[in-house]
C-alpha cells in the first residue's frame, strides 16, 4: 500500500547549521505516527518541511505520492497541520475563522457551513464558536484550531505537539480527534514530547536526535531494540542521557 | 493568481482592521472631527485677534524738539497712537538732539523691501539702514525691545527749518519686526506719515498754484483679477495633495505593520502558509486590504476637508469649490495610495516583528513625505521627468488637475508608472514573503533576496515576469528622455534592444531556463506560417478601420509620427525605416512580450496571459491614444504564439504589421494618412484577411512535444 505521507532523504540547513539530515519515513493511511525526539532534534523542522511551510535543502516530500514542492498548492489540500503554538486571528470569532479556511480550502459554501456545524458539535465549540477568539482560553482556542486542521477532511494530518500547554481535559480532546482520524482513515504524524501520549496513542515511533532518524518500529520493536521497560528510557538513551533508574534496564 | 483566494484573503483583512475600534478612530473618525474642529477654532482665534487688533493703542515713543505739525497730525487722527515724549531715551541722547548735534542717518541705495508711503518724507527703515547709527540705535532697539514703547520717532533736528523752505523734513521710526507689535505700530504709524506727506504735497502745490497731481504724475492702480475660486484652486493644489498623500501614508502604515508583522508577532502566519495559497495571492490579498484602509482614510480627510471648505465658502457666500475637480482628484487618490499601500507592504515585510515594522515606515514615510514636500518648492511641475517620479507625480497631477493645467499624456504616463512602481514592490513584497525564515519570525537575508535559495523554478514565474515589466516601464521612460537629445535612432535602438531583447535573454540564461521553452522557439507549421503573414500584412489595416475610427488620434500625434518617419529635416530612406520601426521593435518586443512574458504568465490559463501581456504591451507604448491598437494587435500575436508555439509566428506578425504602416506613410511622402478615411471596403476585406489568417493559425502544432505544461 502506497503511504499517504512520505518523506524521501529530506534535508534541511540554515545556513551552517543542519536541521534535518537525510530523514526518510512514511505514514500510511489509517495509522497514527509518533515523531519523538528531544528539543532541537528537528521535529518541527520535519514536519513543516512536511507540511510546505519550509523548502527542504534537498530530499522531497510526497502527499499520497505526489511531490510537495512540485505540486504544492494540490498537495497542500490534503494536509491538515496543527501545532501547540498555533494561534487565531484575535479579531475574528472560531466560525469566521472556519469558514476563512474553507474558503482559502476552495470548500463550497455549502460544504463549509455543513463542516463547520459538525466540527462546532463534535468539538463542544458551541459555547464559543460566536466569540472573538482573544476572548478564549487557551483549551478553547485549541479546540478551535483542531476544527481548522480538520475543515477540510484531509487526507493527511500533522500535529506538532498538539497538546502542549493544554490540561488534561483540553489534551484528550485532541488525542480523541486524532483517534477518530485514524477510524475515518487518515494518516496521522504527531510530534510530542509526552511518552505515555505516544505509548497509547501511535501505531509506530521515528525516534529523532541531531537531525537523523535513530529508531524506528512498533513500541514494542523499539523497546526490544533499545533494551528499555518503557519509551521514556528509550527516549532518554536514544538522547544520550543516562538513564535515571538503572534497575529497569533489562537484562 | 486566483480571484477567489485574493477576496477571501482581502475581506478577511479588511475585516479584521475595521474591527479595531483605534483604527477605525484614527483613519475615519479623528479626520471626520479634526477638520472642522480646527476650522472653527482657527475662526474663531482670527476672529478674536482681528477685533483685538481693531482696538489696540500703540505706544510711539516721541524724541523730537518742535515738529509741531506733525505732533498735531499724528495726535488727534484716530486715537490709535499714543504718543509718549521723550520716553525711554538716555538723558545724554535728549541732550545731543535738543542741542540740534545729531544728524540723522546717511541714505543708502538699497531699495525698499516694500512700498513705504512714508519715503518722502525721508522717514528711515530701520532694519537695513540703521546698524550705523552709533548711540540712537541701541537706545531705540532697547525702548522697544523692554516693550516701553511699541516704536521710536524720532524727528531730526532741522525738520521746522527744512518744512518752512518746502525742503525734506527727516524722521526716522524704529521698530523691530520680530515683536508683532511693535510691526503693526510701524505699519500705522507709516500709514499716518504717508497722510502727512501728502497733506504736505497738496499745501505746497496748492500755495504754487500747482494742479493736484504735480507731484505725483503717474497714479497707479493695480488689481489682482484671479478670481476667488481659482486662488483657493491654486492654494489647494499646493496644500491638497500634501495633505491626502500624508493621510495616506497614516492609514497604510497602520495596515501594513498589522497585516505582516503583526501576524508574525500573533503567530497566525504559519496557518496560512500551509494553506493551499501562492504567496502572490496573500501579498495580493494583503495588498488589496491596505490599500483599501490607506484610500478610507484619504476619503475620509478628503470628505472632512471638503465638508470643512463648504461650510466656510457658504458662510462667506463664495462659489469656491469646484466639486468636479475635487472628484477627480479622489479619483488619483486611487494611483497615490496604491503606489503608498504596495511600497509599504514590501518594506513591512521585512521586519521581524511589529517594533521593527515601525521603525522600518517611519523612516519610509519620512522618506515620502520628503518627496512629496519637494513638489512645494518653487519650479516643481509635472512635465516628462517629474511625471516618472513616484509619488511627486501624482502629487503634482493633483495640483495641475485643482489649477485645470492637467495634460492627458501626462496623466496617462503617471498612472501607468504609479503601476509599474506598485508592480515592483509588490514583486518584492511576493519574494520576500517566499523567505520562510522570515515569515516565521527570523532575521531577513539580503543575501537571499538577490540569489535566491538556489533552487531554480524550470520556467519564468509571474512575478519574475510582471517585476521585470516593471523594471522596464521605469528603464524605458528614464531612458528615452536621457537619450531624446542624441535622436530617435539612438533611443530606438538602445531601449529596444537594452530594455527588452537583451535583459530577457540575459535573464533567462542567468536563471538557467531552456531558452526553446521560454522563448517557444519552435520551428512553425507552414499554415501558421501563412497565417502570420496574412495577419501581418491586413491586420494595421483593419484595426486602423476599426479601432481607431472609435478612438482617434489628435493631431498632435500625427505629428509625432510624421516626425518618426523623418530623421532630421529629409525623410528617412526605406530601409531604415523598416529595420528601426519594423524589424527592431519585432525582434525585441516579441521576444520580451510573447516569449519571456507569455511563458511566465501561461500557468495562470492561456487567456489571462494572453490577454495581460497584450495589455501591458500596449500600455508600453506610452499613449492612451495607441492603447486600444496595440492591446488588439498584442492579442493577435499572444494568439499567434499560443496556437503556433512559435515566436517566430509573432516576430513575423509583428514585423509586417509595422513594416506595412512605415511603406505606406513613408509612400505618402512623410504626410500621415488620415485613418479615418481607410474605407469600410478595405476595412472589411483586410478584417477577412485577418480572420482568415487567425484560423489558419489554429492548424497543428509545429512541434507539440515542446508545449509548456499548463497550456
Amino acid at each position: 500500500m502506497n503511504a499517504a505521507l512520505a518523506a524521501e532523504r529530506l534535508v534541511k540547513q540554515f545556513d551552517a547549521v543542519t536541521a534535518v539530515n537525510g530523514v526518510s519515513l512514511e505514514v500510511r493511511a489509517g495509522e497514527i505516527v509518533g515523531l519523538l525526539g528531544p528539543n532541537g532534534s528537528g521535529k518541527t523542522t520535519m514536519l513543516r518541511m512536511l507540511a510546505g511551510i519550509l523548502t527542504p535543502t534537498a530530499g522531497r516530500a510526497l502527499i499520497n505520492g505526489m511531490d510537495l514542492h512540485a505540486h504544492p498548492l494540490e498537495a497542500r489540500q490534503r494536509i491538515g497541520f496543527l501545532s501547540g503554538d498555533t494561534q487565531l486571528y484575535h479579531r475574528l470569532t472560531p466560525r469566521e475563522v472556519l469558514r476563512y479556511f474553507g474558503r482559502l480550502y476552495s470548500m463550497a459554501e455549502s460544504a463549509i457551513n455543513d463542516r463547520i456545524a459538525q466540527l462546532v458539535a463534535e468539538l463542544e465549540l458551541t459555547s464559543f464558536a460566536d466569540r472573538p477568539c482573544r476572548t478564549l482560553s487557551t483549551g478553547q482556542k485549541q479546540r478551535a484550531n483542531v476544527a481548522r486542521a480538520f475543515l477540510h477532511q484531509p487526507d493527511v494530518l500533522m500535529l506538532d505537539e498538539p497538546t502542549a500547554a493544554l490540561d488534561v481535559i483540553s489534551g484528550q480532546f485532541i488525542i480523541d480527534a486524532a483517534r477518530r482520524a485514524r477510524a475515518a482513515g487518515k494518516a496521522v504524524l504527531l510530534s510530542t514530547h509526552i511518552m505515555s501520549e505516544a505509548e497509547y496513542l501511535c501505531d509506530r515511533i521515528y525516534l529523532l536526535h541531531d537531525g537523523g532518524i535513530t529508531h524506528q518500529g512498533t513500541l514494542a520493536e523499539i523497546l526490544t531494540r533499545a533494551e528499555c521497560a518503557n519509551l521514556t528510557d528509550a527516549f532518554l538513551r536514544n538522547a544520550g542521557r543516562k538513564l535515571s533508574n538503572s534497575a529497569s534496564h533489562k537484562g | 493568481m486566483r480571484p477567489h483566494i485574493l477576496w477571501t484573503i482581502f475581506r478577511k483583512e479588511l475585516t479584521e482592521a475595521l474591527r479595531d475600534r483605534v483604527t477605525l478612530l484614527v483613519l475615519i473618525g479623528l479626520p471626520l472631527l479634526i477638520y472642522p474642529l480646527a476650522m472653527f477654532s482657527t475662526l474663531q482665534v482670527t476672529n478674536h485677534q482681528a477685533a483685538v487688533e481693531d482696538r489696540r493703542v500703540f505706544k510711539i515713543a516721541v524724541w523730537t524738539v518742535g515738529a509741531k505739525p506733525l505732533v498735531d497730525w499724528l495726535t488727534p487722527t484716530n486715537n490709535r497712537l499714543n504718543l509718549a515724549p521723550w520716553l525711554g531715551i538716555p538723558g545724554e541722547l535728549r541732550s545731543e538732539l535738543e542741542a540740534g548735534r545729531l544728524q540723522p542717518p546717511a541714505r543708502t541705495n538699497l531699495p525698499p523691501a516694500q512700498p513705504n508711503p512714508a519715503r518722502g518724507l525721508g522717514a528711515q527703515s530701520f532694519a537695513t539702514e540703521a546698524e550705523s547709527e552709533g548711540a540712537v540705535l541701541p537706545a531705540a532697539r532697547a525702548v522697544v525691545t523692554s516693550r516701553q514703547a511699541d516704536a521710536v520717532l524720532i524727528v531730526w533736528p532741522g525738520f521746522d527749518d527744512a518744512l518752512k523752505r518746502h525742503d525734506c523734513g527727516e524722521v526716522s521710526v524704529y521698530y523691530v519686526s520680530v515683536i508683532p507689535q511693535s510691526a503693526q505700530a510701524w505699519s500705522h504709524l507709516s500709514g499716518q506719515l504717508g497722510r502727512f506727506r501728502e497733506q504736505l504735497r497738496q499745501d505746497r502745490q496748492r500755495d504754487r498754484g500747482l494742479p493736484a497731481g504735480f507731484v505725483r504724475a503717474l497714479d497707479v492702480r493695480d488689481g489682482d483679477v484671479a478670481p476667488v475660486r481659482r486662488k483657493v484652486s491654486d492654494l489647494l493644489g499646493h496644500v491638497l495633495p500634501l495633505m491626502l498623500i500624508m493621510l495616506s501614508v497614516v492609514g497604510a502604515l497602520v495596515a501594513a505593520v498589522d497585516m505582516t508583522a503583526g501576524e508574525k508577532d500573533r503567530a497566525t502566519m504559519q496557518t496560512l502558509l500551509c494553506a493551499p495559497v501562492h504567496s502572490l495571492e496573500i501579498v495580493g490579498g494583503k495588498f488589496l486590504a491596505i490599500w483599501t484602509i490607506s484610500l478610507i482614510s484619504a476619503l475620509a480627510n478628503m470628505v472632512g476637508i471638503g465638508l470643512t471648505i463648504g461650510r466656510v465658502a457658504a458662510a462667506l457666500h463664495a462659489d469656491v469649490i469646484q466639486w468636479g475637480t475635487l472628484a477627480a482628484t479622489l479619483g488619483l487618490l486611487l494611483p497615490a495610495t496604491w503606489t503608498i499601500a504596495a511600497l509599504f507592504l514590501a518594506v513591512a515585510v521585512l521586519a521581524r516583528d511589529v517594533k521593527d515594522a515601525g521603525n522600518f515606515l517611519s523612516g519610509m514615510a519620512l522618506v515620502v513625505m520628503l518627496l512629496v514636500g519637494a513638489t512645494l518648492l518653487p519650479g516643481i511641475e509635472l512635465d516628462a521627468w517629474t511625471c516618472c517620479v513616484p509619488l511627486v507625480n501624482v502629487s503634482l497631477l493633483i495640483r495641475t488637475l485643482m489649477t485645470g493645467e492637467v495634460s492627458t499624456p501626462l496623466i496617462f504616463v503617471t498612472l501607468l508608472t504609479s503601476l509599474a512602481y506598485a508592480g515592483l514592490a509588490l514583486g518584492l513584497a511576493a519574494r520576500v514573503f517566499r523567505h520562510e525564515q522570515n515569515l516565521l519570525g527570523g532575521s531577513f537575508s539580503w543575501r537571499w533576496l538577490v540569489l535566491g535559495d538556489g533552487r531554480r523554478n524550470t520556467v519564468p514565474t509571474p512575478g519574475l515576469v510582471l517585476t521585470s515589466y516593471a523594471v522596464v516601464v521605469v528603464g524605458l521612460f528614464y531612458l528615452s528622455l536621457s537619450l531624446a537629445p542624441h535622436g530617435l535612432m539612438l533611443t530606438l535602438l538602445v531601449t529596444q534592444f537594452g530594455l527588452l531583447f537583451l535583459p530577457a535573454l540575459a535573464l533567462a540564461l542567468a536563471r538557467k531556463f531552456p531558452l526553446r521553452q521560454t522563448f517557444s522557439l519552435n520551428r512553425p507549421h507552414w499554415r501558421s506560417l501563412l497565417g502570420s503573414a496574412l495577419i501581418g500584412v491586413s491586420a494595421t489595416v483593419a484595426i486602423a478601420g476599426l479601432v481607431l475610427r472609435l478612438a482617434p488620434p489628435p493631431d498632435s500625434m500625427l505629428r509625432e509620427m510624421q516626425e518618426l518617419l523623418q530623421f532630421g529635416d529629409q525623410p528617412a530612406p526605406l530601409w531604415k525605416l523598416l529595420l528601426l520601426i519594423a524589424l527592431t521593435p519585432a525582434l525585441c518586443e516579441e521576444t520580451f512580450f510573447r516569449g519571456l512574458m507569455l511563458s511566465g504568465l501561461r500557468r495562470w490559463g492561456p487567456w489571462a496571459a494572453i490577454g495581460l501581456s497584450a495589455l501591458l504591451f500596449g500600455l508600453l507604448h506610452g499613449s492612451v491614444y495607441r492603447l486600444l491598437p496595440t492591446f488588439v494587435l498584442g492579442l493577435l500575436l499572444g494568439y499567434a504564439v499560443w496556437k503556433s508555439s512559435s515566436l517566430y509566428c509573432s516576430i513575423l506578425i509583428h514585423a509586417l504589421n509595422n513594416g506595412v504602416v512605415a511603406t505606406v506613410m513613408w509612400s505618402s511622402a512623410g504626410k500621415v494618412a488620415d485613418v479615418q478615411s481607410v474605407p469600410w471596403s478595405l476595412t472589411l476585406g483586410a478584417l477577412a484577411v485577418t480572420i482568415l489568417g487567425v484560423l489558419l493559425l489554429t492548424g497543428p502544432k509545429a512541434r507539440p512535444e515542446t508545449t509548456v505544461p499548463g497550456i
